[in-house]
């Protein structure tokens, strides 16, 4: 077990292009990070690096305080689990799963007894003797995790693991996944595009967006604080709304004013005035059909919506179009006038140019890694 | 039958034709049944009726029927067991040695370097040459006097004086292995090189990173992802090599000796052509098939196998 820094990590693949840059972070022993991120933003190439598969163009990568940037990845002591994980067809459970130990020359009774533990952990028992073309895919899972596993690596590195098993399995899995963490209290690194495999499992989730670090936060904050617009719009079921428009200070407030709204954004410490993007998520907005008896910004219900279990709308307001959330009970009709509320907690405010978070995120109430109850084992 | 009974299953050629359409099937389908009847069952019957009654006066007449002495006469023909020893001789190191170098050849130019599109083009041109340009090449090549490859040895210091690669027995013959071999390993080594490159990339990783090193790594993921291409490597070479005939022809014509580079499929040749005796040939012919189809069977056996061959 050990943690893991990156250190101003870069790969250029042949023909230029730059699949990751200048990746700086600190990964805590016994933490569970996923690497968020769409495909082509250099989650899987960083999970290759830190496996030794491919090397590194610049950086240097440290499990610990050793350096294992050129370290290959058979001296590595890395497990890792593939998307199609990458068992040997011609060996039995049992043989996939003892083969690491095999190769490390453990005697026959001891390997015996280590699978044996190990498929016990994973409820496979009974699976010993089967092939790998015989499993179901989850079945596969457990074997690929178990040949990680019975190797006591310093790190876990998991590659998309459940994105080949069916919505119910992925949900069990994920538990799985957290309940293994916990009894290892092993080092886990997580790539996966699922924004919902990151934020349920994740201790911390590292967002990549075109080989660059956007934002590397606890799971929650993620969500709540996004870093910048890319962070804000990648995460979330329903698109995120942003308005451009400009920032002014009255009194002690700080207004956010477009054409068709105006909006106290209060953040604490006023900004430098100017233009700015507002976003705001879908379920931070409320429509309502009855005037709520102070200002609010009204507009038209252009359709609704429902997203599982709740009801969605979107109003247009000048040539705005605002996807907000419909509280239960409210009667809602296509074209009816509707008032929105806006969470003021729950404002977004980044700017144009860079798109990065302008108004501050509050500090981190608890640090990460105190999700992790007591090892079990 | 009740109503909810059980229904026939439907196989899918009463879905397709019903009734009259079947006449106008097997009207349709006649043609093309003739012409493979044609090709195929009337040589057969053509060839064992042969072997039972001999060629008449006239070409294609068969003469009066003389019983199986054919056959019979297989069993205490000294020139038939050497022929059937010496096809062994050809096939088994053809096979190995075939398959070994195509299996080498393909790692190699399966690895990223310069040049290697070319290298593999060119690897087909043992393969394209006619067999009698083959044989015309070595025969200069690894002539005793004037061989380029003599000159070679004995340059290097490895022999003192050339050694002369058709005068030998059994030496010759392994000569001719050699001389197949080289002509035949392309088209092995081309299926190894599309083999290889369906090598499941992540195994190969996870075998990496489980520890294991080149050789660990060839024996546990590449060697069993490629042993139903192996498998049918090794039938294609046996087949091939049980019906080599044109280079015996044109490089020894079965010497040195009276028959030490024969095979069967020779000895057929000389029966039938030379001798005019057809009935014999057409035994030796139906022996050389017997063979094959008992060799294919043999090295199918596996299920892998049968699917790589299958699914070609």
């Amino acid at each position: 077990m050990a943690s893991v820094r990156l250190e101003h990590l870069g790969k250029t693949y042949r023909g230029g292009v730059n699949a990751l840059q200048d990746l700086t972070v600190t990964i805590p022993n016994g933490e569970f990070v996923c690497i968020l991120g769409p495909s082509g933003s250099g989650k899987s190439t960083a999970l290759k690096l830190l496996a030794g598969i491919e090397e590194a163009t610049t950086g240097r990568i440290f499990f610990d305080d050793q350096d294992v940037t050129l370290t290959t990845p058979e001296r590595r002591d890395v497990a890792m689990v593939f998307q199609s994980y990458g068992l040997y067809p011609q060996m039995t459970v049992a043989e996939n799963i003892a083969f690491p130990l095999m190769l490390r020359k453990v005697p026959r009774a001891e390997r015996a007894r280590q699978v044996e533990e190990v498929c016990k952990l994973l409820g496979i028992g009974k699976l010993l003797r089967r092939y790998p073309r015989q499993l179901s895919g989850g079945e596969r899972q457990r074997v690929a995790l178990g040949r990680c596993i019975v190797r006591n690596p310093r790190v876990f590195l998991l590659d998309e693991p459940l994105s080949n098993l069916d919505a119910n399995l992925r949900v069990s899995m994920r538990q799985e996944l957290r309940r293994l963490h916990e009894i290892l209290g092993a080092t886990f690194i997580y790539v996966t595009h699922d924004q919902d495999d990151a934020l349920a499992m994740g201790d911390r989730v590292l967002v990549l967006a075109e080989g660059r670090l956007q934002q590397y936060d606890a799971a929650t904050r993620v969500y709540q604080y996004p870093a910048n617009r890319f962070v804000a719009s990648f995460l979330g079921r329903l698109p995120m709304n942003f308005f451009s428009g400009a920032l002014e200070t009255r009194g002690d407030l700080v207004m956010f004013r477009n054409a068709d709204l105006l909006l106290a954004v209060p953040d604490g410490k006023p900004p430098v005035t100017g233009t700015a993007t507002l976003g705001v998520r879908p379920d931070a907005i409320s429509v309502r059909s009855a005037h709520p008896g102070k200002e609010a910004p009204v507009g038209f219900v252009r359709w609704l919506e429902v997203v599982q279990p709740d009801l969605y709308a979107t109003i247009e307001i000048g040539s705005h179009r605002i996807i907000a959330k419909v509280p239960e009970g409210e009667a809602l009709e296509v074209g009816q006038p509707a008032y929105l509320h806006f969470n003021p907690a729950k404002l977004h405010l980044f700017d144009p140019a860079t798109g990065d978070r302008l108004n501050p995120a509050p500090e981190e109430a608890a640090p990460a890694g105190t999700r992790r109850r007591e090892a079990l084992a | 039958m009740s109503v909810l009974g059980v229904r026939r299953r439907r196989s899918p050629s009463d879905l397709a034709i019903k009734g009259e359409q079947r006449f106008y099937a097997g009207v349709f389908l006649l043609p093309t049944a003739l012409i493979a009847l044609g090709l195929v069952a009337y040589p057969l019957v053509y060839s064992l009726l042969l072997t039972v009654r001999g060629a008449g006066d006239l070409p294609g007449e068969l003469g009066p029927w003389i019983g199986f002495s054919n056959w019979t006469h297989l069993v205490g023909d000294p020139v038939f067991r050497q022929s059937f020893v010496q096809s062994v001789m050809y096939v088994v190191p053809a096979c190995v040695v075939g398959v070994g170098v195509a299996l080498a050849v393909a790692v190699v130019l399966n690895q990223d370097f310069p040049g290697r599109r070319i290298a593999r083009a060119c690897l087909l041109i043992p393969w394209a040459l006619p067999p009698v340009v083959v044989a015309a090449m070595f025969e200069w090549f690894l002539d005793a006097r004037r061989g380029l490859f003599g000159a070679w040895l004995t340059g290097l210091g490895i022999t003192a004086r050339p050694p002369d690669f058709f005068s030998g027995i059994p030496g010759t013959l392994f000569t001719l292995v050699g001389i197949h071999v080289w002509k035949t390993f392309p088209l092995l080594a081309i299926m190894f090189v599309v083999a290889l490159q369906y090598l499941p990339q992540e195994t190969l990783h996870a075998a990496r990173i489980d520890g294991a090193g080149m050789l660990h790594r060839f024996r546990y993921v590449v060697l069993p992802h490629l042993r139903p291409t192996i498998v049918a490597a090794v039938i294609i070479e046996l087949l091939i090599t049980l019906q080599l005939f044109d280079l015996i022809y044109a490089l020894t014509l079965g010497g040195p000796g009276a028959y030490s580079t024969y095979n069967l499929y020779f000895y057929a040749y000389k029966n039938t052509f030379e001798y005019q005796d057809f009935g014999y040939g057409a035994v030796l012919a139906y022996v050389v098939s017997a063979l094959v189809i008992v060799c294919a069977l043999i090295l199918t056996r596996g299920r892998a196998a049968r699917s790589q061959l299958a699914g070609g």
